[in-house]
């Protein structure tokens, strides 16, 4: 399938439709979860109308996960079968991720106050996606410094997969020290069970991020080869006025 | 073949050791940045004893993190700038000798010095004499997972532009889990008195991990830079 897609041709004959389908759904139900969200479901009755963060928060915390691991697993198969799409995949995925992640962190720092009592605290949960939050820094600035693109992907291939490799241990590690470090937990361990009426929302806004994510990187697809089609075209043009004895067809063009 | 990798590997140590130590090859940067670290960090937290003995784990283990960062940032950067690199690359059948050779040569010229230097750092800061020790081995059983770090980093950013930021960049996520075990090792060290914690173990094998991750990466890395 990889190989089917890695044709840009046919890549952009799929993007041309999943693409815009995916902005139809992201709209659809971004609205019915932020509706949802914000009248529908019920208050928590202890945090009041702050639990409402959690419909954005929730969502983009998931999202900063699962594009790390889009690039990780695009930056692999680039890795092996140099599929140009695939880099490409994985650099269009970063932006996105790296918003999820900052969305995250402020949407659980807007949380932290009036629950916790502090804009930020130590915990093994907001640390990890702190340096989760660096990964993506590092990753996109690969990017930036190489001017040649083709050689800026397979540098940024193994950064993706060196990071990837260590995202677990980081988690581990401060699973372990926050624990040691806060034996009761500020997380409620084992808070409400979440009625459905929250769920919905949830899982509404949730496959809204998605799709989102999905136009995001296939438009960014999309553009990054429609930028070098359109670098290509610049090439082949004459370096002078082509005078109109000499001109032949097509060369133009 | 393994003979002749030795013989690599020692030749491009001698003459590593041999740039730093002469004409102001600078081969006292990255302790004098490890004492001058640790000195602000004591002024800044100011003369009360509890208060500097309960920084002084993380104190020395941020000095040592960043001391190695900066000072490593640029070990491959003379022999890509002069080509030596690339004849290097072309010569050998493999680039590991090489990173071995970098690799032994960041230990003795920056690794050392820090691990014999903070014992002195750990007394001014208030640890006891009977911990001092203990302490200070612990550093050398985490300051692999560090050194390899910035090796890799290095390696990676070796043919970029603005390498040296970019590669302190690039560390920052991995130095978190021999940051967290560094510190807790010493702090349990020093409250219980048990060298062998778990903390301990967790911290040599991220060493060991590095040691494993590092060298096929940051070979691969440098064969990039070339292109």
């Amino acid at each position: 399938m990889f190989s089917h897609f890695s044709n840009p041709a046919k890549f952009e004959a799929l993007a041309n439709r999943v693409g815009p389908a995916s902005f139809v759904v992201f709209a659809v139900l971004a609205t019915i979860g932020v509706i949802m969200g914000l009248f529908v479901a019920p208050e928590d009755y202890q945090q009041g109308d702050s639990v409402r963060i959690m419909f954005v928060h929730v969502p983009a915390a998931w999202m900063a996960l699962a594009s790390f691991s889009f690039i990780a697993t695009m930056s692999f198969i680039g890795f092996i079968w140099r599929h140009n799409l695939a880099d490409l995949a994985a650099r269009s995925a970063a932006a996105p991720g790296a918003a999820f992640t900052a969305l995250a962190l402020f949407t659980g720092a807007v949380w932290g106050k009036p629950t916790w009592g502090a804009w930020w605290v130590w915990d093994a949960r907001l640390t990890s996606v702190l340096v989760l939050f660096f990964l993506y820094l590092g990753y996109m600035a690969i990017w930036q410094s190489v001017q040649d693109q083709t050689k800026a992907a397979r540098f940024a291939r193994i950064f993706a997969m060196v990071g990837a490799i260590n995202i677990p241990i980081v988690k581990f590690s401060v699973d372990w020290w926050n624990s040691l470090h806060q034996p009761a937990s500020v997380f409620r361990a084992d808070g409400p069970t979440i009625h459905s009426s929250m769920l919905i929302p949830l899982f509404a806004m949730a496959l809204a991020y998605t799709a989102l994510f999905t136009w995001m990187v296939l438009a960014g697809v999309r553009a990054d080869l429609i930028e070098t089609r359109l670098e290509k075209r610049q090439l082949r043009k004459p370096s002078r006025p082509v005078g109109e004895a000499e001109q032949i067809e097509g060369v133009n063009t | 073949m393994t003979g002749t990798a030795l013989t690599f590997t020692r030749a491009t140590l001698v003459r590593d050791l041999a740039i730093s130590v002469r004409s102001g090859g600078g081969w006292f940067y990255a302790i004098l940045f490890f004492v001058v670290f640790a000195a602000l960090a004591g002024i800044a937290i100011g003369p009360e004893l509890p208060a500097l003995a309960s920084a002084a784990p993380a104190i020395n283990w941020l000095a040592a993190a960043f001391a190695i960062q900066l000072t490593v940032t640029d070990v491959f950067e003379d022999d890509f700038r002069d080509g030596s690199l690339a004849i290097i690359a072309a010569e050998q059948t493999s680039l590991f000798p090489y990173f071995f050779a970098k690799v032994i040569f960041v230990g003795l010229i920056v690794a050392t010095p820090m691990i014999l230097a903070s014992p002195v750092i750990l007394t001014m800061f208030g640890i006891s004499p009977v911990h001092i020790m203990g302490a200070a081995t612990l550093l050398a059983i985490g300051i692999p997972s560090l050194v390899l770090t910035a090796v890799f980093a290095a390696a990676l950013t070796a043919g970029l532009r603005a390498g040296g930021l970019l590669a302190v960049v690039i560390a920052a996520p991995f130095l978190a889990p021999p940051l967290i075990f560094g510190v807790l090792s010493i702090e349990t060290y020093i409250a219980n008195g048990i060298f062998w914690s778990p903390e301990t173990f967790v911290l040599a094998a991220l060493s060991l991990f590095m040691a494993v991750m590092a060298p096929p990466f940051s070979v691969i890395a440098l064969r990039l830079g070339l292109e």
